[in-house]
């Protein structure tokens, strides 16, 4: 480790609360510039002022504020919201018509040209039975 | 926190996912100030630091049963509140476009006091002297802290504020530690510069 890899990784460390890695102490003994780097992270970091908070009647305004919110919303569900179930319970329906009607019987291929021969014989035939038909006549 | 108040925690989240409003209300005692103050250091105005933690904490309440004690539940609650104050967010940028757009004035009352103005005057000292440096000295950092990027703004408030360590924060805002650690590093470095000569 260098002393930029240190300085950039003393963060982790500013706020004294997590224990230094082996890399750093091992840098730290040997590195007079980085220590005095840390100490001063550190001293900034306990100097800087902590944020600004209302009194304690404040806390208790708001608690009662949320508890009356609580009364009046539904219970902790799983899956909040009956509008997601709608959607789902839609989407399933669809799925269920689309997979239904792509299930349904067809004629095979050569069943289809089999139906198309006999159609054009029915053709010829009916054709044959005009001729004949104006012949008589 | 002490063994028995995690304990007693593990309990009330227990009791709040079945239900239990009274159990909540315990839930939210401990909780309240950490996540109104971060929300109030973030946004600085108390108005509305109040109206999201109210909105955190009610989210909190209707997914309850989602939460599966994978993370803490101070992790989670904070993940709802930064999800919160991102709706917040854009919603303020499009009011913020809109007034710019058509030339809107705000009403009176409505309008954002600078971090210092919603911080200041409430730890005041007996010796005077003392109490306006400690007020300057707030006001700068408030100042400094308010002017670093999202981002930064964001990890150095919940790491130095709330005590987070980095990997909580890292879940919170759904990102890798290391892109945290850089945050903090770049924040730390700012503030430091920013308030030379003052700390």
């Amino acid at each position: 480790m260098n002393c930029q890899d240190v300085q950039r990784g003393m963060v982790v460390n500013a706020h004294g609360d997590s224990p230094l890695s082996a890399d750093m102490s091992d840098h730290l003994a040997g590195c007079a510039d980085c220590r005095k780097e840390l100490e001063a992270l550190r001293a900034f970091v306990r100097a800087l002022p902590p944020g600004d908070l209302p009194p304690n009647a404040f806390f208790a305004r708001q608690r009662a504020a949320i508890m009356e919110k609580i009364d009046t919303a539904p219970a902790p569900r799983l899956f909040p919201g009956r509008w997601q179930w709608a959607t789902g319970m839609a989407a399933a329906l669809l799925l269920g018509v689309y997979f239904t009607w792509s299930q349904r019987p067809r004629p095979a291929s050569g069943e289809m040209f089999q139906n198309l021969e006999m159609m054009q014989q029915l053709d010829v035939l009916e054709a044959w039975a005009d001729m004949e038909s104006h012949g008589r006549a | 926190m002490d063994g028995n108040v995690g304990t007693m925690e593990e309990q009330w989240i227990i009791e709040s996912q079945s239900g239990s409003a009274a159990a909540f209300g315990q839930l939210v005692a401990i909780y309240q100030g950490k996540l109104f103050g971060f929300l109030l250091s973030y946004v600085g105005r108390e108005d509305v630091a109040d109206e999201l933690t109210q909105d955190a904490f009610l989210k909190a309440w209707r997914g309850l049963k989602g939460f599966r004690a994978e993370s803490r539940f101070q992790t989670w609650l904070f993940q709802i509140g930064l999800n919160v104050l991102r709706s917040w967010g854009r919603r303020e940028k499009i009011r913020r476009l809109r007034e710019r757009a058509f030339g809107w004035v705000r009403e009176e009352g409505e309008s954002p006091r600078a971090p210092e103005d919603t911080l200041s005057d409430r730890r005041l000292d007996a010796d005077p002297h003392r109490a306006a440096d400690a007020r300057d000295l707030r006001s700068r950092t408030s100042a400094a802290v308010a002017g670093l990027p999202p981002k930064e703004k964001m990890v150095f408030l919940l790491r130095h504020e709330q005590g987070l360590p980095l990997a909580d924060i890292a879940r919170v805002m759904d990102v890798a530690e290391g892109t945290v650690k850089a945050h903090l590093f770049h924040a730390l470095a700012k503030l430091r510069k920013n308030l030379e000569g003052h700390i």
